[in-house]
């Protein structure tokens, strides 16, 4: 099954390919290739295909075409395949809408190269395969992001990407040469039974993990490139890039503790700390951004902060060889993983069709979209909240994974972690309660503030089908969350390398309790939903529906509402020594005042504010000592004879 | 033999020194020759086997190429080109000769960690051998005329010859005659590339080779 999944997907990429003069044949071709293949794919990922593992020879050094499945790629192949699919649906239709990207014959094989290689990333055995999809993967989406490189922010995010993710692969490079060294296998089941327990080796490996999979997966302070390559890419193209593409990085960590089998506590608690400053900071830095798409990117680095917790809490329990607390904490990580390849991928998709109707992706264009585009409004207020981690949605649910996991870490010696890993979760909740307040209110509520936010429509069907079907996965998990944490817990179980039972076994309180969330949630949305259709056949007849704010206010107009900046601004300005934000005020003058302006700008910390730079001031020193070598032929002899002497000193 | 291979050497190191403080070309390559016969003439001297026949022939073969012939085509290069003085060293002369007994200092330092093989007469030769290689480099990077580059070149290759003895309790001939073979080369195509820069530049000052580099 996984053969026909990649297959299919890799020839629906080829024949869109072929027929890019022919746009709506390439569109057929690319659908029907992407639905065989994910069908196929789904199908082997929940288990109703039976077993299905491809074991071939391939003529590389120590590579094998090694596919299989077990517990852990499953639930990845699973949030991979239908994060892919939806998007790729809605994604039609987006190219369909965009003036820019109408024309484009790029866009659909590369999209169908991405969903293909990051099938193979997630059920590769073998670490040759797994490079080599890895590598397909990075440059499929390097494309993807400058798909429209007549911008130049456009060209500077695909840049940025390529060094990160450049970056990254050589880590992974270095990794796997490490294991390879000590093990003489490239297999990953190999390196996990050859594995010598104990010495450096493994602290070593998830050093070398944590800079290539923690800067594919965004953990701070790795985080640079999400986001400036989650606004350039084409929408559809950003919720994979956050939905799943950062989720491999997740996917990679668990697989090397997999392999590792045995983490020292040192690297729990960096994963915690790693976990508690990218979700408190992502969730800063979204506070402070006005536009849509870099502020959903920050959300991403603040939610693989919360499953970094869950990755650490994990580690702890394996370290302390505590196994209901390493299942637990794993656990909340998958189911993490999982919910928010669903919900944050619907705020993309929503993004894309709110910034196609204002024709910009800042929220301060928006304002009444809930009267003009209902549907999208509705999918993503249900994402918003399902990403605030309000119950009854899925957010909560993994994140009471989390929360049951740092309480259950008590023991002498556990309680700090739990308490840094409780109070990091709590404070990242509630700031990003009050980030999407601000940003969905800003966008949906109120009085339009622009002549397109009084313009804007619904998209037709086929971009509304894909986002309610995600929009329904996120409603379901949060009233039923047995499945999605048994599967989660079944990942759990191999990354722990205990028996599924012994998994279940452990989960078994804490998956009960979120079963008790859902009914009360559900529970709640039927009284409400009962209470509204009371009230909808009391009032029938009498009520009538006025502009929004006509409250008896005549003379103030739509400029005149609370903005998303003045939202955030009380939080903004508390946590003003970690945002630095810069003002640009024109402030109004004299007893007339004509023009006043005021703009915030708020650079990220690492990139804008030690990065660059640094390396600007690298550049110029270099600049300066280059410019003075050239001038002379006997400054590069000195410069040959110090280095000489200074090899000589070294080596006696 | 002691006594003179140690007198030789301190020579070798005080000719280096003043080749570094010294002005006039046609001085410095008069100096040259005198360190080339002072470095022919250490093989009779330094090993404790006492003289040997075989070190006669490399001797006298050093000491017809560093002392005469090498000085020879270096004093018929600077004839061809009419410069008398090095008048503007990079880096001063006085400041040049507190940098070679600097350099000194340290090549003694170097020696004292650098693990010799013994059946040495004197164990000042690493040392000494160091320091010549060093105060060749400096004066390669200090000067300006290509002829004391070449010069400065030639110290080092004294240098080089002087740690060659030191390694080898008696040198093989085949990399002896490498060392005399790439001098001799390596003054040829010095005396041509002056005779070149010469007559296109109208100056042997290597500052003007920058006009050919890629920046303007």
């Amino acid at each position: 099954m996984l053969t026909v999944c990649v297959s299919a997907l890799l020839a629906g990429a080829a024949a869109s390919a072929l027929l890019g003069r022919r746009p709506a044949a390439a569109a057929a071709a690319s659908l029907s290739g992407l639905a065989l293949g994910c069908a196929a794919g789904l199908a082997a990922a929940l288990g109703f295909a039976g077993p299905s593992a491809v074991d071939a020879a391939w003529p590389l050094p120590m590579g094998r075409l090694a596919l299989s499945l077990d517990g852990l790629s499953s639930l990845f192949l699973f949030a991979v395949l239908a994060v892919c699919l939806a998007a790729g649906v809605y994604g039609e239709g987006y190219l369909r809408r965009s003036p820019g990207l109408a024309g484009s014959r790029s866009v659909r094989p590369l999209f169908l190269t991405l969903t293909a290689a990051l099938a193979v990333v997630v059920c590769a055995g073998n670490a040759i395969l797994f490079l080599f999809a890895w590598e397909v993967m990075a440059l499929a989406s390097f494309f993807l992001i400058m798909a429209e490189d007549e911008h130049a922010a456009t060209r500077r995010a695909g840049l940025l990407y390529m060094v990160c993710t450049h970056t990254a692969t050589l880590a992974l490079f270095l990794l796997f040469a490490l294991l390879a060294r000590s093990t003489g296998t490239l297999d990953f089941a190999g390196i996990r039974a050859a594995l010598p327990s104990g010495g450096r080796l493994p602290s070593a490996a998830l050093a070398l993990g944590f800079i290539g999979f923690g800067m594919k997966a965004g953990l701070a302070p790795l985080h640079i490139w999400l986001q400036e390559a989650h606004p350039a890419a084409p929408s559809h193209v950003s919720a994979v890039l956050s939905g799943v593409v950062i989720k491999v990085g997740i996917y990679g960590f668990m697989r090397l503790v997999w392999m590792l089998g045995a983490v020292p506590e040192s690297w729990a608690w960096a994963f915690i700390l790693a976990g508690a400053v990218s979700g408190v900071g992502g969730v800063l830095f979204a506070l402070a951004q006005h536009d849509l798409k870099r502020l959903l990117a920050y959300h991403s680095v603040e939610n693989i902060g919360i499953i970094a917790l869950g990755l650490g809490l994990g580690c702890l329990g394996l370290s302390h060889r505590r196994v209901d607390l390493a299942v637990v904490g794993f656990s909340g990580a998958a189911l993490h993983t999982l919910n928010h390849a669903l919900f944050k991928s619907l705020l993309f998709l929503g993004s894309g069709v709110f910034a196609q109707e204002l024709g910009t992706r800042d929220i301060e264009a928006g304002g009444g979209l809930l009267k003009r585009m209902p549907w999208t409004s509705a999918f993503s207020l249900v994402a918003a909240a399902a990403i605030s981690g309000v119950p009854p949605f899925n957010g909560f649910i993994s994140e009471w994974l989390v929360y049951m996991a740092a309480a259950s870490a008590r023991a002498p010696g556990e309680v700090g972690f739990g308490a840094a890993a409780v109070g990091a979760l709590a404070l990242i909740g509630g700031l990003a309660l009050a980030c999407f307040t601000k940003a969905y209110g800003a966008l949906c509520l109120g009085q339009p503030r622009t002549e397109a936010a009084r313009g804007a429509r619904d998209p037709g069907p086929a971009m509304l089908v894909p986002m309610g079907a995600l929009a329904a996965a996120c409603v379901l998990i949060g009233l039923w969350p047995g499945p999605a944490v048994a599967l989660a817990g079944r990942a759990a179980a191999v990354v722990c390398g205990v028996s599924p039972e012994a998994a279940a076994r452990a989960l078994a309180a804490p998956a009960a309790g979120a079963a008790l969330i859902g009914r009360l949630g559900a529970g709640v949305l039927a009284l409400a939903a009962l209470l509204a259709l009371w009230r909808s056949r009391l009032v029938v007849g009498r009520a009538a529906a006025g502009p929004t704010w006509g409250c008896g206010f005549p003379l103030t107009g739509a400029g005149a509402q609370y903005t998303a900046s003045s939202f955030a601004q009380p939080l903004a300005r508390a946590f003003a020594p970690v945002l630095a934000t810069q003002a640009h005020a024109a402030a109004p003058a004299g007893y007339w005042p004509r023009a006043a302006s005021y703009a915030t700008h708020t650079p990220d910390r690492v990139l804008d504010g030690m990065l660059l730079p640094a390396g600007a001031g690298a550049s110029f020193s270099l600049t300066w000592v280059k410019a003075r070598l050239h001038s002379r032929l006997q400054y590069y002899m000195l410069l040959v004879s110090l280095c000489l002497l200074s090899l000589l000193f070294w080596k006696l | 033999m002691d006594q003179i291979s140690q007198l030789l050497l301190a020579f070798v190191v005080f000719l280096s020194l003043y080749l570094l403080g010294s002005s006039s070309l046609t001085g410095c390559v008069r100096i040259l020759a005198l360190q080339g016969a002072c470095v022919g003439l250490l093989p009779l001297t330094i090993h404790e086997g006492g003289f040997q026949p075989r070190a006669l022939l490399i001797s006298v073969g050093v000491i017809v190429l560093k002392a005469l012939v090498i000085p020879r085509i270096l004093l018929h290069a600077i004839r061809e080109v009419k410069i008398r003085h090095e008048v503007e060293p990079l880096v001063s002369f006085v400041s040049s000769l507190l940098l070679g007994a600097l350099l000194i200092g340290v090549a003694f330092v170097l020696a004292e960690r650098l693990p010799v093989p013994g059946g040495l007469v004197s164990n000042l030769l690493v040392p000494v051998s160091l320091a010549t290689v060093m105060m060749g480099m400096l004066m390669m990077v200090s000067r300006v005329k290509a002829v004391t580059q070449v010069i400065g070149y030639l110290v080092f290759e004294n240098g080089i010859y002087l740690f060659g003895l030191a390694i080898s309790y008696e040198l093989p001939w085949l990399i002896e005659m490498g060392v005399l073979l790439d001098v001799f080369v390596a003054v040829f195509v010095m005396g041509i590339v002056i005779h070149h820069i010469s007559r296109e530049f109208d100056s042997i000052s290597t500052e003007r080779l920058t006009s050919l580099s890629d920046k303007p």
